[in-house]
């Protein structure tokens, strides 16, 4: 049962972050593999903030999604204008950035070490046990994005970031600031991003820098891919299908350097075999029309 | 000093074979393909497996490794990246789909092989004294091919017919294909040429330092870096930014330490990426923005 529980804060923990990206991937077409780091500094602005000043973790987790928010928007309005091979290429440099700061500012982040003792978000744990809590919080956390992305591809400004997906020289030629709604969008992912970090320190109460790399990135990306880009729940089926899909592996009973393997395997051939064969994702025949409203 | 000079000409090499083996698929698919990063190592776990295990000669290893590569690469390009292309899928399709190559290839040398570090023992063989520093047999032979290299892909696109039909397929592809030229063809003409010199790059980077499934992605984001610093589409571009891209990580590596050398070298890619997207010799900056 404690296994189940874990499993499905994982699923909302991912989940969290493929909607998020999905905002930026699937409704504004801005492919970005920065995302680790989003997810990152947020893990990390908790933690350090708990376990160093001793506040509660979850002012560290606010303050840790405004600084990514703020972050995003500044990196994306100076890369607002890039093509987009060059935008892919730049926030892949800022994910490789962050890592390798992750890992050499040692008297900050303590390197590969990692930061243990971080505090659970868990508060009433005479009442209900913490991981029943974590959960909520998970899937509570997870619903409040959710919505928020739902809410905005709805409203003018989601309007705004689909025509920028389509065409954003016209978009620009029509009188809207694409560079403005492409960094807001940036922002908005980020911060939920970092959010979702804060989560993840929280629940594992231990954070190294393995966990906010490039394969982290392109793994959310796949996700988003593989359920649907820009469709409503696509990023979420695919999060709990990438997250699942590899405990089967476990069940089998395969050693676990051979079973990353075999996962990262899985989900290669199954981004590539999407891309290729349903390039709406699985979810992408149920609303066809969702994308033309 | 000359030593690290001479270690600085040797990742340049290497930087300006990975980069010209890039560009060359890059001008004719225009999209940045991750699975060139797996086109670089599977030549060398080939060549690896040929020599180990069934006793060939490392040259002929390293030929046969080269050729596998560039029949993997050619496979690839003409089941998966020519029909994205001809489908006028969204541009990031291919992209997309390279990435899961670039997953499906590391992971697969990782289940064959091993994660480990493999030694080709080659490095220690003959080591000669140039004015001063220290190279081996494979460091020298790195040089020559990076100079032969530049000056046979720049003859090859500037002079020969099949490498105009490559430019004119990169420059304009609906005027190409007015013209009777066949773009998957000439694309995939581009696509084993350019893999070809990726496994090379990849045998002797790794007879010099060893061989890691990751492998392929370090000398990558190097060889990318270069291009991108240099402008993409410039050979004589793509040689200053290899040797640029080598000072600097060897020069942080001399005066920080190792752990800074990708930072700063990201870092510069960033200003560049910002400042200045076309590179130092690209020819406009319209290349790179919207």
């Amino acid at each position: 049962m404690p296994y189940l529980l874990h499993l499905l804060i994982l699923v909302a923990i991912y989940a969290t972050l493929a909607v998020s990206l999905d905002l930026l991937v699937g409704h504004t077409g801005m492919v970005s593999l920065a995302h680790g780091a989003f997810f990152g500094i947020g893990a990390y602005a908790a933690a350090l903030l708990a376990v160093r000043f001793g506040l509660p973790i979850w002012t560290g987790a606010l303050i840790g999604m405004v600084g990514a928010g703020t972050c995003a928007f500044l990196v994306g309005f100076a890369t607002a204008r890039l093509r987009d091979d060059y935008f892919v290429i730049a926030t892949f440099s800022l994910q490789l950035v962050f890592t390798n700061l992750c890992e050499n500012l040692l008297s900050i982040t303590r390197g590969p070490l990692g930061i243990s003792g971080i505090p659970s978000l868990a508060m009433f744990e005479e009442i209900v046990a913490p991981q029943t809590q974590m959960l909520v919080i998970g899937l509570g956390f997870l619903g409040v994005v959710w919505l928020i992305v739902y809410r905005l591809a709805k409203s003018p400004f989601g309007r705004v970031l689909h025509a920028i997906r389509e065409d954003d020289v016209l978009t620009r030629a029509l009188g809207k600031d694409d560079r403005y709604f492409k960094s807001a969008a940036f922002a908005v992912s980020a911060a939920a991003a970092a959010g979702a970090g804060a989560i993840y320190a929280s629940y594992t109460s231990y954070i190294d820098p393995s966990a906010f790399t490039i394969t982290e990135a392109i793994l959310v990306l796949s996700m988003v891919i593989i359920g649907g880009a820009g469709r409503t729940w696509g990023p979420v089926i695919g999060a709990a299908v990438l997250v699942l899909l590899p405990e089967l592996l476990r069940l089998i009973g395969l050693p676990d350097a051979v079973a990353s393997n075999v996962r990262q395997l899985l989900y290669g051939v199954a981004l590539v075999g999407i891309v290729m064969l349903r390039p709406g994702g699985v979810v992408g025949w149920t609303n066809v029309h969702e994308r033309v409203r | 000093m000359p030593q690290l000079l001479a270690n600085a000409i040797v990742t340049s090499a290497i930087y300006v074979l990975v980069g010209l083996s890039f560009s060359l698929i890059y001008t004719t698919s225009r999209f940045f393909n991750f699975a060139h990063a797996g086109y670089i190592v599977v030549a060398p776990y080939v060549a690896y497996f040929l020599a180990r295990n069934l006793g060939a000669g490392w040259l002929l290893a390293f030929v046969t490794g080269a050729i596998a590569g560039a029949l993997t690469a050619i496979a690839l390009d003409a089941f998966i990246f020519q029909l994205l292309v001809g489908r006028q899928s969204p541009s990031t399709a291919p992209l997309l789909a390279s990435l899961g190559l670039f997953v499906v290839i590391q992971a697969t040398i990782a289940l064959v092989f091993g994660a480990a570090s493999l030694s080709f023992g080659l490095g220690e063989g003959s080591i000669y004294e140039v004015l001063g520093a220290r190279l081996t047999g494979v460091q020298g032979a790195t040089i020559i091919a990076a100079i032969v290299g530049a000056a046979m892909v720049w003859l090859f696109l500037q002079r020969s017919t099949r490498g105009k039909l490559i430019r004119a397929v990169g420059c304009d592809r609906e005027l190409a294909i007015a013209y009777g030229i066949d773009p998957v063809k000439v694309s995939l003409m581009a696509t084993g040429v350019g893999a070809a010199m990726a496994g090379i790059v990849g045998c002797l980077s790794a007879a010099d330092i060893g061989l890691t499934p990751t492998a392929g992605f370090q000398l990558l984001l190097g060889g990318v870096v270069a291009m991108v610093i240099g402008g993409v589409g410039s050979t004589p571009g793509l040689l200053l930014g290899a040797i640029l891209v080598a000072a600097v990580e060897h020069g942080a590596q001399w005066w920080f330490s190792s752990a800074w050398d990708r930072l700063i070298l990201f870092g510069i890619l960033l200003l560049f990426l910002l400042f200045r997207p076309a590179g130092i010799l690209g020819r406009s900056s319209r290349a790179a923005s919207v």
